[in-house]
């Protein structure tokens, strides 16, 4: 199996870091876009993320999930961070949540492919408002208190929603992984 | 009266909570200690599904050139930097 471009970044592999901008280049300036307001904005935080993801590609650990993961992951903390920091004002223009559906023109392929739509068949049990949170956050790029705005909910409710959502999806997931390891036992 | 939340339950919602919008000072001191206390538990479980969850219906652009150029350079720049340390590391392993 051919090694980890991560893994070859964290060994100091120059020829590595094209690679990961050829792979991952789309993946980190799509979910910037998504969460900044303007392509300033997104600029600096794809830099940013970046410069994380160098730091970071030692503690890769493959068993845990595939490498697209691992850069989304360090995406949306650096990203969630900025939010933070700059105390995001909400902004209303289009809200209009896509919906967790995998479409040819996504990243997720393969293995984040599959972990992908074990994803989103959990998301379609969970309740409609669970959903709707979800949708708002994680692919509108929303803060909760914007999404508290776009849905009416109160704040406090749209926290309780997304947290007990997310847990629901990760605990079906694990459901729905141990029944497939079982197969093939 | 606050509903007693078992801690397992709390840590969990806490992770939660850190993988959709980050923790507040007083809620990052408490995942920090519930992190002593479940030793070994999988910390990035619910920013792995979070994850999950925010490339799944993602559609991706292309990153513009210069800004590739920038980040080209900037991981250069960091490569760089590692490999002027890395002799001093090694020498003083021996």
């Amino acid at each position: 199996m051919a090694e980890s471009l991560l893994k070859r970044v964290a060994e100091g592999d120059s020829g590595a870091i094209k690679e990961v901008m050829d792979q991952f280049g789309g993946l980190v300036w799509s979910l910037a876009r998504r969460s900044c307001y303007n392509p300033a904005d997104a600029e600096d935080a794809t830099q940013e993320i970046f410069l994380d993801i160098w730091k970071s590609a030692a503690r890769y650990d493959e068993e845990k999930g595939s490498e697209t993961l691992f850069v989304a992951m360090i995406a949306r903390r650096r990203l969630i961070d900025r939010i933070r920091r700059q105390g995001r004002e909400p902004h209303m223009d289009d809200i209009d949540a896509p919906g967790f559906e995998l479409a040819s023109s996504t990243v997720a392929e393969g293995e984040t492919f599959a972990e992908a739509a074990l994803a989103a068949r959990a998301v379609a049990t969970l309740k409609p408002d669970q959903q709707r949170v979800l949708e708002l956050g994680l692919l509108q790029g929303l803060s909760h208190s914007e999404i508290a705005d776009a849905t009416g909910m109160p704040l406090g409710t749209v926290k309780t929603q997304m947290r007990r959502g997310l847990i629901r999806v990760r605990e079906l997931m694990q459901v729905a992984e141990s029944a497939g390891s079982g197969e093939g036992d | 009266m606050a509903a007693f939340i078992p801690a397992e339950d709390r840590f969990s919602e806490l992770l939660a909570a850190r993988a959709l919008e980050g923790l507040a000072g007083a809620e990052q001191a408490e995942l920090e200690e519930l992190t002593a206390r479940f030793r070994g538990a999988d910390l990035d479980a619910f920013d792995r599904v979070a994850a999950c969850l925010a490339v799944s219906g993602l559609r991706v652009e292309p990153m513009p050139a210069a800004l590739r150029a920038r980040v080209e350079a900037d991981a250069r720049a960091w490569l760089a930097g590692r490999r002027d340390t890395a002799p001093t590391v090694a020498r003083d392993r021996k």
